[in-house]
């Protein structure tokens, strides 16, 4: 499994009720068995940022093209800490 | 609002009524919560992280998220097969996969479909194709089940049950 971050826009998504409508059910993060996208922040500025896990890079540019999305940038994660945890994630 | 007597002595599903082919009113749980899983983790004693701590599930397991205990699933399906029998038949024996995850926010749907039926020594066995569906259609749980169901006119089906011989 890889995992990805993507930083990029969508039209609407700055508005919570949206943003909500298009990300609340579970097949709205879990698109297959294989691919979740796990966390979306919509910024301040009015970016996005997406962090998926998938099989391959493809299929989540194949989520983003789906929910309408322009992206600036998609980069795999090396590691991460959260709240004091800290995890290798390739 | 239904009584806690109303749900222990449902009208009495009789074998006479059932036909293969026939699918059994399903039972529909869910939307899950996080909420539901630390129940039942805290319930079961389970205390794996993947049910609890959704970063050790996502970052440590590479899991979508935390995931619904197996042990809860292996307890829906009986729950689901008694109320079938309520009062007075008996869920004999269940055999079933676990082929998905189910996480927070799914909504499962039980089902059972008749697949056979044979009276023996005086009861009514109905056996069963059941499953654990998921909203988007896909089969976690797929599985048989066998059923006792009392025959009307028929003689009660012994508490607790035994199996007749040769079964």
């Amino acid at each position: 499994m890889g995992r990805w971050i993507a930083i990029g826009t969508a039209p609407g998504w700055d508005d919570i009720t949206k943003f909500g409508a298009e990300l609340r059910e579970t097949n709205m993060w879990r698109p297959d068995a294989q691919t979740t996208v796990t966390t979306v922040f919509a910024l301040g500025d009015g970016r996005l940022l997406a962090e998926c896990h998938a099989g391959k890079r493809e299929d989540f540019e194949a989520w983003l093209r789906q929910k309408g999305w322009q992206v600036e940038s998609l980069t795999p994660i090396k590691h991460l800490a959260k709240t004091g945890s800290v995890w290798k994630v390739t | 609002m239904v009584t806690a007597d109303e749900l222990r002595k449902p009208p009495q599903r009789y074998y006479d009524d059932v036909t293969v082919g026939q699918q059994m009113p399903p039972l529909v749980l869910g939307p899950m919560t996080t909420t539901h899983v630390f129940r039942w983790s805290a319930a079961m004693e389970n205390w794996h992280r993947i049910h609890y701590d959704q970063s050790f599930a996502v970052y440590h397991d590479g899991l979508p998220t935390v995931l619904i205990q197996g042990s809860w699933k292996q307890s829906i399906m009986p729950r689901y097969l008694k109320d079938l029998c309520l009062p007075d038949g008996w869920p004999w024996k269940v055999s079933f996969q676990h082929r998905a995850m189910i996480v927070p926010g799914d909504t499962i749907t039980c089902w059972a479909t008749v697949t056979g039926q044979h009276e023996t020594d005086g009861l009514g066995l109905v056996d069963l194709d059941v499953g654990m569906r998921l909203q988007n259609d896909v089969e976690t749980c797929p599985g048989t089940a066998t059923i006792v169901l009392p025959i009307r006119g028929g003689r009660p089906v012994p508490y607790p049950f035994v199996p007749p011989k040769g079964l």
